[in-house]
């Protein structure tokens, strides 16, 4: 196990894996992932692919809020987006999936641009309020707009088809969604070795500051947005794919809150959080319903009660964790790695 | 113009404004007190009317002695959440604030949906139901007790901020902590005071919409997310512009229901709060009586 | 050698019990809503049908099987009905499923169809009655559609005034709010009555004056509302504050014992459509759920839409017993055994179920109640005409 830092180039001090140990366990992880499908029966498969979903739209919503400070509540609103566009341009237009599910994310980049406008001149509370604004607006217009987005009845997604090859089985969907996972991870932490990811960066720590340091905040704040809204259009398209109908109330404003925690538990500003956080409030709700059904035996009732308690456990988890841990599972990984790797020498 | 149409979509408004005040009253001041953002204003307002419920109908309390009940309750409530749950945070960012607060309404609302279920329990009738002839228009006579109940509230508040020693300290301790404890003011319990005060503010609105709708459920604690435009459009730091606030949005609502809705059959009432704020925010983002905050590196 | 034969022996007796337990069972699935915003009758609905087949299974099940209902909440959300959906498909492998919504029923249909799993759902839109767009859907009593043609009929024969008759529709914007509104505008147009207003409420809400104030505009005189119980009470209440002279009508999920407990003197000469009689009422098979509900008695409260639920799980029951006499316990063996249902009687909890290959309306009957001293009070029996055109509208 290495011990100290020593570094001799400015390749070496921002390589994302520092040890070949470090390698050799993704590679070995990347391999368990993809053999997954082999043995997984479908409904855990389902929960699986969900988790990769949602650790794409936790990693953008960790763009904008975790590292560029932007607190953002619209994020269901950019998941309707995406997964509406993707829907309609297959539907009308039969477009293929490879072409709808880059062009729903920039379709909601675009929006989220836009929505990103008021993020010039105010901050903090005040954003967050324009965002949540943002969703009941865009809520309504889904509602209202029934000729692209079928309105209440919802809108039946067609299957993604490569030629005749039809993505239908929760197998197959799983390699779709972590591929593009993947390229997000990738993307996102070769991102924060830019300038452009520096830039983020410098506007949430001290805006004014890097103003005056010559960072266009316009331009950033606009380009944060823009990457994180690809993003959770991208995951917004992939959960049209994955529950095959879609409708408004696919997207309520609680999947925003459900997010937001999701980066909180996970780590703001954390890449590694984020995919924590995912996985975490992912399986929260099946882990409570799998021991609510395992009690129903001598409980009965507990299957009337397994919403609230999921309210309930959900709750109490974030209070937890922003009074004991608040920078995230994260850190606290981060710290027991450390401890191992100083062991004897720990503090 | 149909006046009448016109004057019953105003009373209505002036109402359900009326709460809404309430309840933006109390994000006001715990927001001026401690500079937390309480999105679980909403779930105060349901702990509210659910407890009250429980006294009127459980334990058959006379209606004025329920109300005080329910207020010593939510005020230890109140207090008991800033102890436990703000006072860690003080000092840590604003999303955290705001998270925890969500992650205490989740609680709240979970903890009610235990004790009582998802059910409408009916609330039971505490003021005749006649109408009384105001003018043209038929009004509830709940409607008119709502508003003044709010009314003597907010009067009770403004002489307690303006003329008690300890809303004199409270006032001290908003504009400026560090002043205040210097001057030997306890911040903390000015703290806790003020979150006792939010929720038994929230309560009253709680009991008042019981009283109003006949019947509580879990969807009272939708309200909290309604304050948000109110606190927006009246500013994040003024009373006056809470209740002011309120009034405006419940009227908005009720003529976008009545006028806007027939057009877009629909849907127009529940929006137009929010398009309000997306507009006072492009406009007057500190909302019409909040200071403007000046910014220092 | 004798302790191998004894082995042997008690092998084959094991095997032989574990085939004959795993028989024992029939697994449905029941997606419910016990949470979300329709819970105030998703709840008694879903303690209905468990108590009818628990009664069932304590008769000795479908010919000496015993159901196993595997219960499920989806608190009115479309992708937890979905997730529920897959898991009883794919996991539980169950025979058929008794849902809940209009709107995650027709979410569903298409792939109920194609997995070929029979799907009873406690939504009685009319979207769901035609076997050649959704042949393994399934409801017990009149449609939606047919419930406002009931009304309609009703005012139709009931009103003297000067005119046209002059209606209004109130309903929320989703698929069990608009079920009926199209069926409900073609008939009013048929039997000559004036559709004068349609107002669009929220799922759920604390006040609908503006609304209100919006429909008195047009000055109704008959007003029919799709929604649930609990906020056709709050409705009512407004309604009654503001003074208007509108006789409501109500459907099927509006009309229930609950509404004069939650509107009190507001539910007074309300009217409503019920397709299940009310809980107590003197007909056949109500004996058999008061004995019931006297041997396990409850804290809920027990209403017409308990009932519905019973009468549900007493039709599908039959299903299953038909099919497994067959010896074609299968989903699609289920639909044709349900398709053989003629008559089919729930001791008088609803109206005689018939299903056919073409025609997956139970019938076409539905009774009218109006509140009188708190109380729900027949007023008389409605049947609207069975025309072909009209399936799946």
């Amino acid at each position: 196990m290495r011990c100290g830092d020593f570094k001799t180039t400015y390749t070496a001090d921002m390589t994302i894996f520092e040890s070949r140990s470090a390698r050799i366990m993704l590679v070995l992880f990347l391999c368990v992932l993809f053999s997954l499908p082999l043995y997984t029966p479908g409904y855990l498969l389902d929960i699986i692919n969900r988790i990769g979903i949602a650790v794409i739209g936790a990693i953008g919503l960790n763009i904008l809020t975790g590292f560029t400070g932007q607190i953002s509540l619209g994020n269901a609103a950019f998941m309707a987006i995406g997964a509406f566009s993707c829907g309609y341009l297959g539907t009308k237009f039969n477009m293929p999936f490879y072409f709808s599910i880059p062009l729903a994310g920039l379709i909601t980049a675009s929006f989220g641009m836009f929505v990103g406008i008021p993020s010039l001149r105010i901050k903090g509370l005040y954003l967050a309020m324009a965002t949540l604004a943002a969703h009941f607006i865009v809520e309504f217009l889904i509602v209202k707009w029934e000729s692209v987005t079928g309105g209440v009845a919802g809108l039946t997604v067609p299957t993604p088809k490569i030629g005749s090859f039809a993505i239908d089985s929760d197998a197959r969907l799983f390699v779709l969604i972590f591929v593009i996972a993947i390229m997000a991870v990738l993307f996102a932490k070769n991102l924060f070795r830019t300038k452009v990811g520096k830039a983020f960066v410098a506007i949430r720590d001290q805006a004014i500051s890097a103003e005056v340091m010559g960072v266009n905040i316009v331009k950033y704040k606009l380009l944060s947005f823009g990457i994180s809204s690809f993003y959770v259009g991208v995951a917004g398209a992939l959960i049209a794919f994955q529950a095959k109908i879609i409708s408004p109330e696919t997207f309520p404003v609680t999947v925003a809150i459900d997010y937001l925690g999701m980066i909180i538990i996970g780590g703001l500003g954390s890449i590694l959080g984020s995919i924590y956080g995912a996985i975490f409030i992912t399986l929260l709700p099946e882990i409570l319903r799998m021991a609510t059904t395992s009690l129903s035996g001598s409980f009965p009732e507990l299957v009337n009660k397994l919403a609230a308690m999921k309210e309930l456990v959900f709750g109490m988890l974030v209070i937890i964790f922003l009074i004991f841990e608040p920078n995230g599972m994260a850190s606290r990984w981060h710290n027991i790695k450390n401890y191992w790797k100083l062991y004897p020498f720990s503090h | 113009m149909d006046v009448t149409f016109f004057l019953q979509l105003f009373i209505n408004g002036l109402v359900v404004g009326s709460i809404y005040a309430l309840v933006a009253t109390g994000f006001v001041i715990i927001y001026k007190a401690t500079s937390a953002l309480n999105l679980a204003q909403g779930e105060f307002l349901m702990v509210g009317a659910y407890i009250c419920l429980n006294l009127l109908s459980k334990h058959q309390i006379p209606f004025w002695q329920a109300i005080l009940i329910t207020f010593a309750f939510s005020a230890l409530l109140g207090a008991i959440i800033e102890r436990l749950i703000l006072r860690p945070l003080i000092g840590s960012h604003l999303i955290s604030v705001i998270m925890v607060t969500l992650g205490l309404s989740s609680i709240l609302k979970a903890l009610i949906q235990l004790a009582y279920g998802t059910d409408t329990i009916p609330f039971p009738e505490v003021f005749p139901s006649a109408p009384v002839q105001i003018g043209p228009i038929p009004v509830s006579q709940g409607y008119l007790y709502a508003i003044g109940c709010v009314t003597i509230l907010v009067a009770i508040l403004t002489s307690f901020f303006k003329y008690s020693k300890t809303g004199m300290a409270m006032r001290a301790t908003a504009s400026s902590q560090q002043v205040a404890l210097s001057m030997g003011i306890s911040v903390k319990k000015m703290f806790a005071i003020s979150w006792a005060i939010a929720a038994i503010v929230s309560s009253m609105g709680g009991i008042l919409l019981g009283t109003i709708r006949g019947g509580i459920d879990m969807s009272l604690s939708f309200m909290g997310l309604k304050v948000l435009p109110v606190v927006i459009l009246g500013g994040l730091d003024s009373i006056l512009g809470a209740i002011v606030g309120g009034l405006i949005i419940g009227i908005l609502e009720n003529f976008s229901g009545g006028y806007i809705d027939p057009m877009v059959g629909g849907g127009a009432k529940e929006v137009a709060p929010y398009i309000a704020l997306i507009l006072i925010l492009m406009f007057k983002p500190y909302g019409l009586f909040g200071k403007k905050k000046i910014e220092r590196v | 050698m004798k302790l191998s034969r004894i082995l042997a022996s008690l092998a084959v007796v094991l095997v032989a019990a574990s085939t004959s337990l795993a028989a024992e069972t029939i697994k449905v699935g029941g997606i419910w809503d016990l949470t979300g915003v329709t819970a105030d009758v998703g709840k008694p609905f879903a303690q209905g049908v468990q108590d009818a087949i628990a009664y069932t299974n304590s008769k000795g099940g479908v010919n000496g099987k015993k159901i196993d209902l595997i219960n499920v909440d989806y608190a009115y959300k479309i992708p937890q009905a979905n997730a529920a959906y897959k898991k009883f498909v794919e996991q539980e492998k169950v025979v058929m499923i008794n849902g809940w919504g209009t709107g995650d029923t027709e979410a569903l249909k298409d792939i109920i169809s194609k997995d070929k799993v029979p799907y009873f759902s406690a939504s009685f839109s009319g979207h769901l009655t035609d076997p050649t767009k959704t042949p393994y859907n399934f409801f017990v009593g009149a449609s939606y559609s047919d419930q406002i043609r009931g009304f309609l009929q009703y005012v139709k024969k009931n009103w003297k005034g000067k005119g046209a008759a002059k209606v209004a529709f109130i309903y929320p914007n989703h698929g069990f709010g608009k079920a009926p509104i199209e069926a409900g505008r073609q008939y009013a147009k048929e039997l000559g009555i004036e559709l004068v207003h349609e107002e669009v409420i929220p799922a759920s809400f604390q006040d609908v004056t503006s609304n209100l104030l919006n429909m008195q505009k047009k000055n109704p005189d008959y007003a029919y509302v799709q929604t649930t119980v609990s906020w056709c009470a709050v409705l009512l209440k407004d309604a009654k504050k503001l003074g208007i002279k509108t006789t409501f009508f109500l459907g099927n999920y509006g009309m229930t014992e609950a509404l004069p407990a939650l509107a009190k003197e507001a539910a007074e000469g309300v009217y409503g459509m019920a397709t299940h009689a009310a809980y107590g009422e003197n007909v056949k098979g109500m004996k058999v759920i008061t004995d019931w509900n006297k041997q396990h008695p409850s804290q809920e409260a027990r209403d017409t839409v308990y009932v519905r639920g019973w009468a549900y799980g007493l039709t599908w029951a039959e299903g299953l017993r038909i099919a497994d006499k067959n010896k074609k316990l299968t989903g699609e063996g289920v639909k044709n055994a349900l398709e053989t249902l003629k008559n089919f009687d729930t001791g008088g909890l609803t109206p005689l179920v018939t299903y056919t290959a073409t025609d997956h309306r139970p019938t076409t009957k539905s009774t009218i109640y109006v509140i009188k001293g708190g109380k729900m009070t027949k007023v008389e029996e409605v049947e609207t005409p069975r025309r072909k055109e009209w399936l799946g509208l």
